[in-house]
Parts: structure tokens; C-alpha cells; sequence
């Protein structure tokens, strides 16, 4: 073991396909931005005692916005971002969040993702149910033996 | 094979920094590859690199230095034998130990590794609220790093930077720090500590 149990954060990944129907990159962008600066947002009102980070990337045929947020503001900083309508787009999401409950964690998410149309979502997690606070293992894959790290 | 590991906490700028070192360390031919080891389940990083016009390996759904090391080392070996790159940088996850990187590949089969630089990628913004969290994988982080690269320097003070590189050397790391703004480029153009 090289890494210590408490350093392991709770995380989800969420893939999305939808279609925003031509609407403009600007309008794009800010609404898929939204989305990130919301769960960050809604995360650390939650009780998050730190973001890892929040980083996802949405992409049509024409092109790509991708955008991160680290901090409890939800402020979003973007790497690449739409120049033409977008209409069918995906979307591969990572939540990396310390000192929350994967349930928490999924029903912030499930509200944000709400503000935007979509198909259809996945949402994936990791080994983050496990409650055990006597599991030191972090590469535990019973998802009952999973310590969620108290902050603060 | 030169091996750079770019290293740091979750979300301090590791891809940014990797996207904006790739050109001028490609310069003169050098043929480069690049791993990158996602903690989510989704590769989101390798995608933005592979929209770079990057070929990318991809670990995710684990750590490199613990439990996807045989992955890491299966892939640099196939790495060498297919592609001979003069340079393989890691990306490892935000929770990875570094030292065990460095440890694992070493006297390996079938695995020529000539000299390794280590870069630790420090966000500034977060330092001082990330320190007092996770003080014990930072310490180890800067243990091994040959460089220190302090992100996002453009969202403090000049004081608090003062404040910030003081508090990287009361973990009794010596070397280099570099102040840089990776999603710009400004800082990196030339980091000749890279290739020793």
C-alpha cells in the first residue's frame, strides 16, 4: 500500500450524450460551464472539505469545451471552448471531491446536470460506498469497506 | 529513454503543464510519448491531450504507483519497443507517490530508462488550504522533485507568492521553483531543468 487511506476523495464519472439543438458556442459555453461551477458549488455546501477537481470535457463534431473548477467558488477556468452552434454533443466528466458521502456527492450532481438537455447519462463510481473506518486499504473494492475522510 | 514524471495534487495544472512542454521538447526530432494516468474512471485528461494532436496511453481507474505499476511498466516497455521515444512523460494521479514511480521503473527487464526528472506542479491559488490537508503526500511529492513548478501564480499576491514559496521550502525542498501560468504557456518556454 503506498498511499494512505485518508487521502482517498470520493469520486463519480458521468457520461453524457445530449443535444442542445444548434444553440450558439456562447450559450454553450456558459451553460456547460454552469454545470461545473454548480456542482463545485453545490458540492461545498454539502459539506466538501476540498475539491480535487471538477473537470469535464463536452465535444461535438465541430469541437471541444473543456473546463475545470478546483475551488469552492465554482469558479471555472476553460482550456478549449465551442466556436460553432452546438447541436449533438458527449461528454466525460470527472468528480473528485474529498470529505463527502457518494450519495451526496451523486444527488448534487443529478441536480445540476438537470439544467441541461440530455439523452442520456451514466454514472459511474469507483469503489466510494465503503463506510468502514477500519479499512486502511485504499485500493478496497468492497464497497462497504470505504472510509470517507472527516475534515475540519 | 529520458522519463519525465509530472506530478502534483489533483487539479493543480499537470495536463496544462504537459501540453505546453511537449512542443518545445519535440523540437530537434525528439519523439515523445506520453501516459497519462487518470484517478476517475473517465479519461478525461488523455482525451484533451489526443485533441492535441497527441498520440496517448492511457491508465485509468487506479494509481500508477501502486495499483496499476505492472500496467506502467508493461506500457513503457512496449513504449520502447515500438516507438524508441528519447523521452516518455508520466502523468500520474493526483494522490500518486512519485518516489515509488522512480523506484518501480528502475532495473527493470527489458526497460531502458537513462536519466529521470521529476516535476512537482504546485497551484498556487490552493497551496496554503492543501498543505494543511495533505501535508504528508505533498512532503513526499517534493522529496523527489527536481524542479518545483508554482501554478496559477496569477491568482495571488505578490505576498502571499512570498508566503507560498516559504512554505514549499519548510518542507525542506532545495531546488528550483519556477513561477508559471501553464494554461498561458508563461514560465515554460524554457525549461531546460526538463532534459538533464
Amino acid at each position: 500500500m503506498t498511499q494512505d487511506a485518508e487521502f482517498i476523495p470520493t469520486l463519480a464519472a458521468v457520461e453524457i450524450v445530449g443535444d442542445l439543438g444548434g444553440l450558439s458556442p456562447a450559450e454553450a459555453n456558459r451553460l456547460f460551464s454552469g454545470v461545473i461551477s454548480e456542482i463545485a458549488i453545490g458540492c461545498t455546501s454539502s459539506g466538501v472539505g476540498t475539491i480535487g477537481h471538477i473537470k469535464a470535457n463536452f465535444t461535438t463534431y465541430e469541437g471541444m469545451l473543456s473546463v475545470s473548477c478546483t475551488t469552492d467558488d465554482g469558479k471555472v477556468r476553460s482550456r478549449s471552448e465551442f466556436n460553432a452552434p452546438v447541436k449533438g454533443y458527449r461528454s466525460v466528466m470527472n468528480v473528485i471531491v474529498y470529505g463527502i458521502e457518494y450519495s451526496k456527492m451523486c444527488t448534487v450532481i443529478d441536480s445540476a446536470v438537470k439544467k441541461i438537455p440530455v439523452k442520456k447519462t451514466v454514472t459511474k463510481a469507483k469503489d466510494s460506498e465503503c463506510t468502514d473506518p477500519h479499512c486502511k486499504d485504499p485500493n478496497c473494492t468492497d464497497p462497504t469497506h470505504r472510509s470517507i475522510i472527516k475534515l475540519g | 529513454m529520458h522519463l519525465i514524471i509530472v506530478s502534483g495534487m489533483l487539479g493543480v495544472g499537470k495536463t496544462s503543464v504537459i501540453l505546453k512542454l511537449v512542443g518545445p521538447l519535440a523540437e530537434g526530432g525528439r519523439k515523445i510519448v506520453i501516459i497519462e494516468n487518470d484517478f476517475g474512471a473517465l479519461g478525461v485528461d488523455s482525451e484533451i491531450v489526443r485533441r492535441n494532436g497527441m498520440e496517448v496511453r492511457e491508465l485509468k481507474g487506479g494509481c500508477i504507483c501502486c495499483t496499476l505499476k505492472a500496467g506502467l511498466i508493461d506500457d513503457l516497455r512496449m513504449l520502447q519497443a515500438n516507438f524508441s521515444p528519447d523521452i516518455a512523460i508520466v502523468e500520474p494521479t493526483g494522490i500518486a507517490d512519485p518516489e515509488f514511480i522512480i523506484n518501480s521503473v528502475q532495473d527493470i527487464s527489458g526497460l531502458r530508462i537513462d536519466s529521470i526528472t521529476t516535476l512537482i506542479v504546485i497551484d498556487a491559488e490552493r497551496f496554503l488550504k492543501m498543505k494543511k490537508m495533505f501535508e504528508r503526500p505533498l512532503k513526499n511529492q517534493l522529496k523527489v522533485a527536481d524542479v518545483v513548478l508554482l501554478n496559477k501564480v496569477d491568482t495571488v499576491s505578490a505576498k502571499d507568492l512570498r508566503e507560498i514559496e516559504q512554505g514549499i521550502r519548510a518542507f525542506s525542498y532545495e531546488g528550483k521553483i519556477r513561477q508559471i501560468q501553464a494554461d498561458k504557456g508563461i514560465g515554460l518556454d524554457a525549461l531546460e531543468e526538463v532534459m538533464k
